[in-house]
């Protein structure tokens, strides 16, 4: 059963997708489906003995191309919709034990090229309107298999958070005429305590209203909208500023760091968003290296973060995880 | 990165197919960069949750 239902409270819409409580759930390291087939071996989701980066539709989609009828009648105050849209999966390395952290920057860059093309491909469906690219990293975040991946939802619709950040960003462009994200980087360029690491294209700060203890964002310097935006130098960029800051990550507590990692671009509904510009979001839940920062009362009831910890102090921190990041190859 | 400094970028190649569920499959490949790349040792290390 799967359909979208239409929270009237919120203006927002909610997937049920009852086949999902079947998917895969932390299989043995040896019935990995994200692995290469091998010949006599268990088949996996990806039919061949080896592999560079693979996208693929999810075997357990929220939201499909063609989808279900759905289940219930909608009314007047409870709309529902068939669930179009496409959830893919993004396999980074055929590598199982490894990570995106720990990948060599040329695959990251590779990645950060396949990320392009998956964008440009989905947003030309007539029925998408957001393409969504994100990693959920660590059981900590409900990851169900351990094999380095991330996700595409592409989405019908303009998810809320997405409408939120449009809306503040829309706001101050038509009060001040300056792109709102192009005043963070240069506000944070200048008191410099919150950066975590920088290049020519591309900044990571600890912003000034972290919600999560290690909440880092990666703001495009010039102002753009998405991928398809990034010149060759700047996707070289992007893949050094990640390789930087994931493998900080891990340098913290010296595990592997779990983390959201969400990649903020326009909306694909062919309007203008001029307005907006392209970041990366990633969201660890650790607020040390023992204890989960939960999204309790004051989060999840009251939409108000409370975070135990400055971003100056945490910025500090992770920077001096930072190291410089070295191509083996041309990538 | 300088833009002053960008080597040949390896050509992006795409090959879709079709599993047996219908759903598509697309394998993404680069051309070799430079026949020296290396396997790092940090690789081959377990993640720990």
């Amino acid at each position: 059963m799967s359909e979208l239902r239409f929270n009237p409270l919120l203006g927002e819409w909610t997937a049920t997708a009852t086949a999902r409580q079947d998917r895969t759930f932390l299989p043995p390291d040896d019935y990995c489906p994200l692995c290469p087939t091998t010949p006599g071996g268990f088949p996996t989701e990806i039919p061949e003995p080896d592999y560079d980066i693979v996208a693929f539709e999810n075997k357990f989609p929220s939201l499909r191309s063609e989808p279900e009828v759905p289940s219930i009648d909608g009314s007047e105050l409870y709309p529902v919709r068939p669930s179009q849209g496409v959830c893919e999966v993004v396999v980074y390395t055929p590598h199982h034990s490894s990570s995106l952290a720990r990948e060599p920057v040329e695959q990251i860059h590779k990645l950060v090229r396949v990320w392009t093309d998956r964008f440009r491909e989905l947003e030309a469906l007539e029925f998408i309107e957001y393409v969504f690219i994100f990693e959920n990293k660590g059981e900590a975040v409900g990851v169900t298999l351990h094999h380095p991946h991330g996700q595409i939802y592409a989405y019908p619709f303009v998810p809320p958070y997405l409408l939120k950040e449009l809306s503040r960003a829309r706001q101050h462009m038509e009060g001040t005429d300056r792109c709102l994200y192009c005043d963070v980087v240069a506000e944070e360029m200048q008191y410099r305590e919150r950066i975590v690491a920088e290049n020519e294209s591309f900044i990571a700060v600890i912003p000034f209203f972290a919600r999560y203890p290690y909440e880092t964002h990666i703001y495009a310097k010039r102002h753009l909208q998405a991928l398809t935006d990034l010149f060759a130098y700047g996707q070289r960029d992007l893949a050094e500023i990640l390789k930087q800051v994931l493998a900080a990550f891990d340098r913290l507590f010296d595990f592997s760091f779990p983390y959201i990692m969400s990649i903020h671009q326009r909306p694909s509904d062919g309007a203008n968003y001029d307005y907006y510009h392209f970041h990366i979001e990633f969201y660890p839940p650790m607020r040390s290296k023992t204890k989960l920062k939960y999204l309790a009362g004051s989060e999840a009831g009251a939409g108000m973060f409370i975070n135990d910890t400055l971003p100056e102090d945490k910025a500090a921190e992770l920077r001096s995880h930072i190291r410089p990041v070295t191509w083996l190859s041309h990538g | 990165m300088d833009p002053s400094e960008i080597p040949h970028e390896p050509e992006m190649h795409r090959r879709e197919i079709s599993l047996a569920d219908g759903r598509y499959l697309i394998f993404y490949s680069f051309d070799s960069p430079d026949p020296e790349v290396v396997e790092p040792e940090d690789r081959q290390k377990r993640p720990e949750i």
